[in-house]
């Protein structure tokens, strides 16, 4: 096992298109760290980079402390799971995940010993001697899977191995794979465009955009404190409402015919607010942060009206959306919540849930 | 009783189509046994011709059935002192020829379109531009610049001369870069690189086990192309060392009346290593091509 250290690390295709530019991160020994970002953001690029079939720019990869740059991939001690597995076709099971280790000369009977390990823990047994043709979607992840594992890497790198399953198995492989990195404990690079599988997986979230790393953080302090408003509207789903507002000199914003007061305890925890006070801000709602004011009777003035234009009952909750301020907000209310399309609901807003973020950099007010 | 659905007899109507197109009328069968006829017809002809003295050959009317001197032309045909060429070293040189020829083209060709189908080079692009171009060379504008450095090496007369040309095909490079294009991922070539291939390994590893479809159409494609060449070893091979093409033309030059039964009997001896592959590996090689073309 080992760290993972990127530092200024920059890619510039040729024609010019920047993919990854002044990248630092370092992934600790044992870390299981999620790059997400949507298409185009440079995150398969850093994987790539790390793997070393791309070249870097500009910067330095490091792997265990040493610098890779110049390492050919097959000699930098990672195993990668692709996305569309790209298992050999013309291979059994058992050659596909032996095929690394022969390469490497590994004596037989260490061969044959991790393979049925690897085998056993992936539930790979009776489909060893099958080709990939012969085998389902979830048993072709396995066995990609399969083939990182015997190699006993300093690493595990992924890219988006979870895509190409169905919404179901797709669930069973994310608690499998999570299972797998508490066993083995290797250093794991997990790239996605799904935020909910970085959000479940990952000991740390790293998000990108535009080739710029944006925030790294747990998942919840993610959720929580979002650095910026791509990270807060990217992170979360439903997303976050985000409205542009005025914030008055008396500390309070304007959301529609509705002022909401801010409260004492949201001040203390972004004491910064206070410099924006009659200026313009953008203020973020979860929509976990409003309900049914009929649910809550302590909203104490802190209320929206709203006109409902869909209400989606989901059986454990409802997600209804409306109107606001120029922007399609949603809610996501308690499952008996009266709402319905068309008509009216008070919502309350948990006021001292409010995210406050600079209209001109997009950086959060904390 | 319930009404009947729009459905049904649209649907009927759709599989009637169907139908008539996946199954074939006595029309299609007719059509197809003539085909099969005109092409059967020339072996057949060569093969009565080859079985009869040459006299019979001239008869009126026309022998349509095979005779009984098939084995007597097939004995004074590799009887050196009967015709003038050794043509059991002409089978021979044309099998070695043949066979070194469409291994090279397959792997050279296969090597070459891996290269420019997933390898990132500085100037990829001009240099299969210019493979492509020598596709549009006519064959015989080369023959005598070919002709003299065959001379300039000493290999006049030998089947050196023959093989050295054609050890790789613009053609085959194209089949095999287009093919590759589409049936190795690139992630494939990844995962091999990752796992700790070399480009050789990847190409051996992985590249070849993927193109064999391709690989089997292009080799059987150029074994029958160089079973068949005539003019170029014409050009730069003798009678004492041909391979077998020329060796039948020899025998229908050498006298003043032209022996029919026996060219007949060399044209069809010649046909026959062909007729061989064919059935040997015809079923293979079919295989090989619909597995290429139905993904798994």
């Amino acid at each position: 096992m080992a760290a993972i250290e990127y530092r200024g690390l920059r890619k510039v295709f040729p024609g010019g298109a920047v993919a990854v530019e002044g990248f630092d991160l370092t992934i600790a020994d044992g870390e299981f760290l999620v790059l997400v970002g949507p298409s185009g953001s440079g995150k398969t690029t850093v994987l790539r980079i790390t793997a070393g079939l791309e070249e870097a720019t500009d910067g330095d990869v490091l792997i265990g402390g040493e610098v890779v740059n110049d390492v050919p991939p097959m000699d930098r001690d990672i195993a990668m799971v692709f996305q569309s597995y790209a298992l050999y076709p013309h291979m059994t099971v058992e050659a596909n995940m032996s095929f690394g280790l022969r390469l490497h000369k590994v004596p037989k009977d260490v061969i044959k010993e991790r393979v049925a390990s690897a085998a056993q823990m992936l539930g790979l047994q009776d489909l060893l001697h099958r080709k990939p043709a012969q085998l389902s979607g979830g048993q072709r992840q396995r066995v990609a899977m399969g083939r990182a594992i015997v190699r006993e890497p300093a690493a595990f790198l992924m890219d988006e191995p979870l895509s190409n399953l169905d919404a179901k198995l797709r669930v069973e492989m994310r608690a499998y794979l999570a299972d797998l990195h508490q066993k083995l404990e290797t250093t794991t690079l997990y790239v996605t465009h799904d935020q909910t599988e970085a959000m479940t997986m990952g000991d740390r979230v790293a998000v990108m955009r535009d080739g710029v790393l944006q925030q790294v953080d747990t998942p919840q302090a993610l959720y929580d404190r979002p650095a910026n408003l791509f990270v807060a509207g990217f992170i979360g789903s439903p997303a976050m409402n985000l409205v542009r507002t005025r914030l008055t000199d008396a500390l309070a914003v304007t959301l529609g015919p509705t002022t909401l007061d801010l409260p004492e305890a949201l001040l203390a925890k972004r004491p910064s607010l206070r410099g924006h006070a009659g200026g313009e801000v953008v203020v973020g709602i979860r929509p976990e942060d409003l309900e049914d004011a009929a649910f809550v009777p302590s909203a104490n003035g802190s209320v929206l009206d709203v006109e409902i234009s869909r209400a989606e009952p989901l059986g454990a909750e409802v997600i209804a959306h409306f109107p606001l301020d120029g922007i399609a907000g949603t809610a996501r209310l308690n499952p008996r919540s009266t709402a319905a399309t068309g008509k009216h609901l008070l919502l309350a807003v948990a006021t001292d849930r409010l995210h406050f973020f600079d209209p001109d950099s997009g950086a959060a007010i904390y | 009783m319930t009404s009947i659905p729009y459905a049904i007899p649209r649907r009927r109507a759709r599989h009637a189509v169907a139908r008539r197109f996946e199954a074939a009328g006595p029309l299609t069968y007719l059509f197809l046994i003539l085909v099969v006829l005109g092409s059967i017809f020339p072996l057949y002809w060569s093969l009565v011709v080859a079985s009869h003295t040459n006299a019979a050959v001239y008869a009126y009317p026309p022998k349509l059935l095979p005779g009984g001197n098939l084995f007597h032309n097939i004995h004074r045909l590799f009887n050196a002192g009967i015709v003038n060429v050794d043509f059991a070293k002409a089978l021979a040189n044309s099998a070695i020829v043949s066979t070194v020829v469409t291994v090279s083209v397959v792997f050279f060709s296969a090597l070459a379109g891996f290269a420019f189908a997933k390898l990132d080079f500085r100037g990829r692009k001009l240099l299969f531009v210019l493979v492509l171009a020598t596709l549009f060379v006519p064959v015989q504008l080369g023959l005598i610049p070919l002709y003299i450095e065959m001379k300039h090496f000493g290999w006049l007369d030998n089947i050196k001369a023959v093989i050295a040309p054609n050890l790789v095909t613009a053609f085959g490079v194209f089949l095999m870069r287009q093919y590759i294009v589409g049936a190795v991922p690139s992630e494939l070539v990844a995962a091999a690189r990752v796992d700790g291939c070399n480009t050789w390994r990847v190409f051996w590893h992985v590249v070849m086990p993927a193109v064999r479809p391709i690989a089997a159409v292009l080799g059987l494609l150029t074994f029958m192309m160089s079973w068949n060449d005539y003019l170029w070893p014409y050009i730069v091979l003798n009678a004492r060392n041909p391979t077998v093409q020329v060796a039948v033309s020899d025998i229908a030059t050498v006298a003043y009346v032209p022996d029919y039964s026996l060219i007949l009997t060399g044209c069809f001896v010649s046909i026959l290593p062909l007729l061989a592959v064919f059935l040997l590996l015809g079923r293979q090689i079919i295989g090989g091509i619909m597995q290429g073309a139905i993904k798994g």
